[in-house]
């Protein structure tokens, strides 16, 4: 083996270990992890399969073998940057509803505790038979938004 | 004999025409426990129909999978101190008279999780055979893994105990997939676990969680990857520690 696949191969390796380790201390998601095992599994792949780099390199076109990796890296790069963007992306989106959500309900939860405020009469009771069959869970549900 | 507070956690999804139905059913089976809908972001009108059926109902603000849902429903028991939790699907898949068996292993304290197996005589269910295939892998991994004879890994009819669900409601709660890897996990914690037969309907429109080829691989996959987590993992510190909602 040359010295560059030696490298390579240690280093995806490592790379799978981290990862793995991470996983298992649940500070990395299963989900989340499936893109970095997979790219190390490539490396690995490509560095130990006797012909595998040579083939690459001549798809690619004439390019060193070793240039392979680099390039393979830019791949890998390019994908995570992308996953990352659809990630945040959708995190987005549900913060947004989440925080709307709150408000939502903060609103709610302050004109329950004003109704429920000793003077009143009249106008509170006037909303309906269905007000008290809501309460408990609109409560809990307040309560539960402010968790 | 002590009264225990009983809630039955339905996830639901998409299920306004038949909630009604699963509620009714669970209502009349168990009149004495408290039932909580979890609308898992639902487009249709699944949570109108749920309280309009008599439910108590929390609505999360988007869709994020059965183990979520599932979740929400073990920390709601946990605020208002429930004693015993059973799960029981929205679609009505599962039959509500079984209930009663699966409460009776955890009132009599024989185990702390009762899941009901549909493999066990109770009831002719029968599944497509891909995912056949894999319930039977999953099922006799399970059974290697632990000591017990797990025939249904990915059974959503369970009664869970006080304890059980406390430790659900921390991070240990796989909420991607609870299957065979919910087992293991309880079983390394050093919970008790039976199976308890019970009759399960096939869906009638044939839609379920794992349909097609690539999505069992998939499961499969992810299955295996969180079996071997569970196995490298510790948690039985967790069932010391309080919850961290």
């Amino acid at each position: 083996m040359s010295r560059p696949q030696i490298l390579i191969v240690i280093s995806a390796v490592l790379l799978l270990a981290f990862v793995l380790e991470q996983v298992r201390r649940r500070r990395l998601r299963e989900e989340y992890s499936w893109i970095w095992l997979l790219t190390a599994a490539g490396y690995l792949l490509v560095a130990l399969v006797p012909g595998l780099i040579e083939w690459v390199s001549g798809a690619i076109g004439s390019v060193r073998p070793t240039s392979v990796f680099a390039f393979l890296g830019l791949v890998f790069l390019f994908l995570i940057s992308i996953q990352f963007s659809v990630q945040i992306s959708r995190l987005t989106e549900q913060n947004k509803d989440l925080a709307q959500q709150i408000a939502i309900l903060d609103s709610e939860l302050g004109r329950l505790s004003q109704a429920q405020a000793p003077a009143t009469t009249g106008p509170d009771n006037e909303r309906g038979g269905s007000i008290p069959a809501e309460l408990p869970s609109s409560q809990e549900n307040a309560e539960r938004a402010l968790d | 004999m002590e009264t225990r507070k009983i809630l039955v956690v339905i996830p639901a999804y998409r299920e306004e025409a038949k909630i009604e139905g699963v509620i009714a059913g669970v209502r009349a089976n168990v009149p004495q426990a408290d039932v909580l809908v979890i609308d898992d972001g639902s487009p249709d009108e699944t949570a109108i129909m749920a309280r309009r059926a008599g439910a108590l109902v929390a609505s999360l603000p988007y869709n994020q999978g059965y183990g979520v849902a599932l979740q929400t429903g073990f920390k709601y028991a946990r605020r208002h101190g429930y004693d015993i939790v059973v799960q029981i699907d929205g679609d009505g898949q599962h039959e509500p008279r079984c209930i009663a068996d699966l409460l009776a292993v955890i009132q009599s304290s024989q185990a702390d999780v009762a899941l009901g197996s549909r493999w066990l005589g109770a009831g002719d269910y029968k599944g497509p055979f891909l995912r056949k295939f894999g319930k039977v892998f999953f099922a006799s991994l399970a059974t290697f893994l632990t000591d017990l004879k797990v025939t249904d890994p990915t059974t959503g009819f369970q009664a869970l105990s006080k304890e059980v669900v406390h430790f659900y409601c921390t991070h240990v709660y796989p909420v991607d997939y609870p299957d065979a890897n919910v087992i293991i996990m309880l079983r390394r914690a050093g919970f008790r676990v039976a199976e308890v037969p019970v009759i399960m309907y096939r869906s009638e429109t044939g839609q379920s969680m794992h349909a097609g080829i690539l999505k069992p691989v998939f499961y499969g996959m992810k299955m295996m990857m969180s079996i071997a987590m569970t196995l490298l993992r510790d948690d039985r510190g967790l069932r010391r520690e309080g919850p961290h909602v």
